[in-house]
């Protein structure tokens, strides 16, 4: 009887020890308070009063033979060059070389960074925009896409890619354009992935993985709309990578084909690749491409009247280096030196059957932006100190020259909306600048869309 | 059956019960410290450089010493519907999140759940495709974001109120694993790092 009367005080002690045992250990491991959710997060963009939320469906009527027929729209820019061609010429002839003295800002669109990005001193916005019927689509660094109202300027919606800050990019956070087609924006991300976005909401509607992170390889070219395929091009010959161009279904993103730009033993051209060179041979292909209709073949480079070309001066010492290959390390082969050496460049005319230079205008530091020329008369050039030059096709006279704030490595563009004319130029220096133009390497960085007009 | 013989039957229960105790506090991260993985760690130059680190900018202690710490990070766990989930602290008067470093085991979904334990209004910008995801927590209060990142790398979220990031409230997400087949390139495997 009296060991069954002290079982249940013993009992009582082992429990009290438990829960203080317990409680201690909840103390020492620290536990935190915890609440019920009741916040739920917003996209970003939605606290953008700027945003009007939705473009016009302009897009839906962008099919492969309307981009073929492209010269007989000048009002609309469609492709990266404007045309399939790639002459990158304008038909407009409101601004001409009479009045274009008296060109003067209409809008300006500014974009900046917000919080960490992938090679943060290189961005800049490089990009072609796109214009269809009064809407513009253009892309930025990052993974940025905006729609906006080509006659004001106003965002009508904007898209971020998440980008990762690991990347492989060689040279910078940039891209060159998006493509428009079928009522999709087409952009290929700096992470290696092709996002179709709904013209009319921004909101994606297929992705695909065309490039491998991984590996090497990075995504930075401008997509090209050819018949019912987006035809897009990689980026990452500096990491050994084997460079190729892939096609994609317009409305699914099924891949169509893919081409090697190196060819495999036993592909056409193999014998001149020696070993197992071909795996890491390179031949990147970030510059968009041309299609002949005719032919109905697409030419597409890999790196690398009057014909109206900026050029580039520059010196560099290449001294060979053996490296040892590892995936996802940049390989060169060798190492590039410009230090100390003199640049500069030009807005060249060249004679189309000879080769023969007619004309030079001569620019302090090299020219790294695309010319356009229009039936005005006109050659318009960014230089990269921000100066936005409009020279005389025919003498290669300067005639206007207006300060845009910002280094000009984007590609300018004129379209018109009502029937009135514009010129638009990206400024906003970044890239590979210790590669084109060192003594500019300390520049500010920033990022405008600024477009002119006669008053 | 004698008393002292049932009295000793009687003292196992509460050396079980010890037991019990103890496999209890193995949750707690201090006796995880008795693993050998860890054990063998414990060198010389680590611990030196460990207990350094807060002392080499006693302002960013966090930033500097906390951000990178293995207890500062997370592995998200797969739910049975495919997304990845997690929870992410901020604990009193440090300017920091606990984890400040979430791995997911591949790309997708991730869904977080942020605790402010802190007396202070705090926000979470996150990455995610389509455009960065904004998380408002007011202080004691708990909030909840799902984003996707479908592609491996490290991607950063921070707190945008005044200057929280820039003093420690800087995280990580890594999204572990290859690219999907049909974006890698066709050639022999190649050696890395």
């Amino acid at each position: 009887m009296s060991t069954s009367c002290s079982r249940p005080r013993r009992t009582g002690r082992r429990t009290r020890a438990i829960a203080l045992a317990a409680v201690l250990a909840a103390a020492a491991c620290g536990h935190p308070a915890r609440y019920p959710v009741t916040e739920v997060a917003r996209t970003f963009g939605e606290l953008n009063a700027r945003l009007a939320g939705a473009a016009p469906a302009v897009a839906w009527s962008i099919t492969g033979d309307r981009l073929v027929h492209a010269r007989g729209e000048p009002q609309n820019w469609l492709t990266y060059y404007g045309t399939y061609d790639g002459q990158r010429h304008s038909a407009l002839d409101q601004i001409t070389t009479a009045n274009v003295e008296q060109l003067r800002p209409a809008w300006i669109f500014q974009a900046g960074v917000i919080g960490l990005i992938a090679n943060p001193p290189t961005y800049s916005l490089e990009a072609t925009p796109i214009v269809v019927d009064g809407v513009m689509y253009l892309s930025g660094w990052d993974g940025y896409v905006w729609a906006l109202d080509a006659a004001t300027g106003r965002m009508l919606w904007q898209y971020k890619h998440a980008i990762p800050l690991d990347g492989p990019l060689c040279c910078g956070n940039v891209n060159r354009g998006v493509a428009v087609a079928q009522g999709k924006v087409y952009v290929a991300t700096a992470n290696g992935y092709l996002v179709a976005l709904d013209a009319a909401t921004g909101k994606p509607t297929w992705t695909v993985a065309f490039a491998d992170v991984r590996s090497g390889e990075s995504a930075t070219g401008a997509p090209l709309v050819v018949k019912d395929m987006v035809i897009v091009g990689s980026s990452g010959g500096e990491y050994g990578v084997r460079g190729h161009i892939d096609a994609f279904d317009l409305a699914t993103g099924r891949r169509r084909w893919r081409r090697y730009n190196t060819p495999r033993p036993g592909e056409p051209g193999a014998e001149s690749w020696s070993g197992d060179s071909w795996a890491r041979g390179g031949g990147a292909a970030w510059v968009t491409g041309t299609y002949d209709p005719e032919l109905d073949l697409v030419f597409w480079g890999t790196e690398t009247g009057l014909l109206y070309t900026p050029v580039v001066e520059l010196c560099g010492r290449f001294s060979r280096r053996h490296t040892e290959f590892r995936e996802s390390l940049p390989h060169w082969g060798g190492e590039v030196s410009n230090h100390g050496l003199e640049s500069w460049g030009y807005v060249r005319a060249l004679e189309p059957a000879t080769g023969r230079v007619a004309r030079s205008y001569r620019t302090k530091h090299p020219m790294v932006g695309s010319l356009l020329t229009t039936a005005g008369g006109l050659v318009f050039a960014g230089e990269p100190t921000g100066e936005f030059d409009a020279l005389d096709a025919r003498t290669g006279r300067l005639l206007w020259q207006f300060q845009t704030g910002n280094g000009i490595h984007g590609s300018p563009i004129a379209y018109s909306v009502n029937g009135k004319e514009y010129v638009a130029v990206p400024s906003g220096w970044g890239g590979w600048m210790k590669g084109f133009a060192p003594e500019l390497y300390g520049a500010p960085r920033r990022s405008a869309l600024i477009v002119f007009a006669l008053p | 059956m004698t008393p002292m013989r049932s009295l000793a039957r009687r003292r196992r229960p509460s050396a079980a019960m010890l037991f019990l105790a103890f496999l209890g506090l193995t949750g707690c991260g201090y006796l995880k410290l008795l693993r050998p993985s860890v054990l063998k760690q414990l060198n010389p130059r680590v611990v030196a450089l460990v207990n350094e680190l807060p002392r080499v900018d006693h302002p960013n202690d966090a930033i500097v010493a906390r951000l990178f710490a293995q207890d500062g990070l997370s592995h998200a766990k797969m739910s049975k519907n495919g997304v990845m989930r997690d929870e992410i602290h901020v604990p009193p008067d440090q300017l920091i999140w606990e984890p400040a470093i979430v791995v997911m085991p591949r790309g997708g979904e991730l869904e977080l759940t942020f605790q402010n334990n802190d007396q202070a209004m705090h926000m979470a910008l996150m990455p995610t495709n389509g455009g960065r995801a904004l998380l408002e927590l007011p202080m004691h209060h708990a909030g909840r974001v799902r984003i996707r990142l479908d592609e491996p790398g490290l991607y950063w979220f921070g707190c945008p109120v005044a200057n929280h990031a820039g003093r420690g409230m800087l995280g990580l997400i890594l999204v572990s694993g290859e690219v999907p087949t049909e974006a890698r390139l066709d050639r022999p495997r190649q050696r890395r790092r």
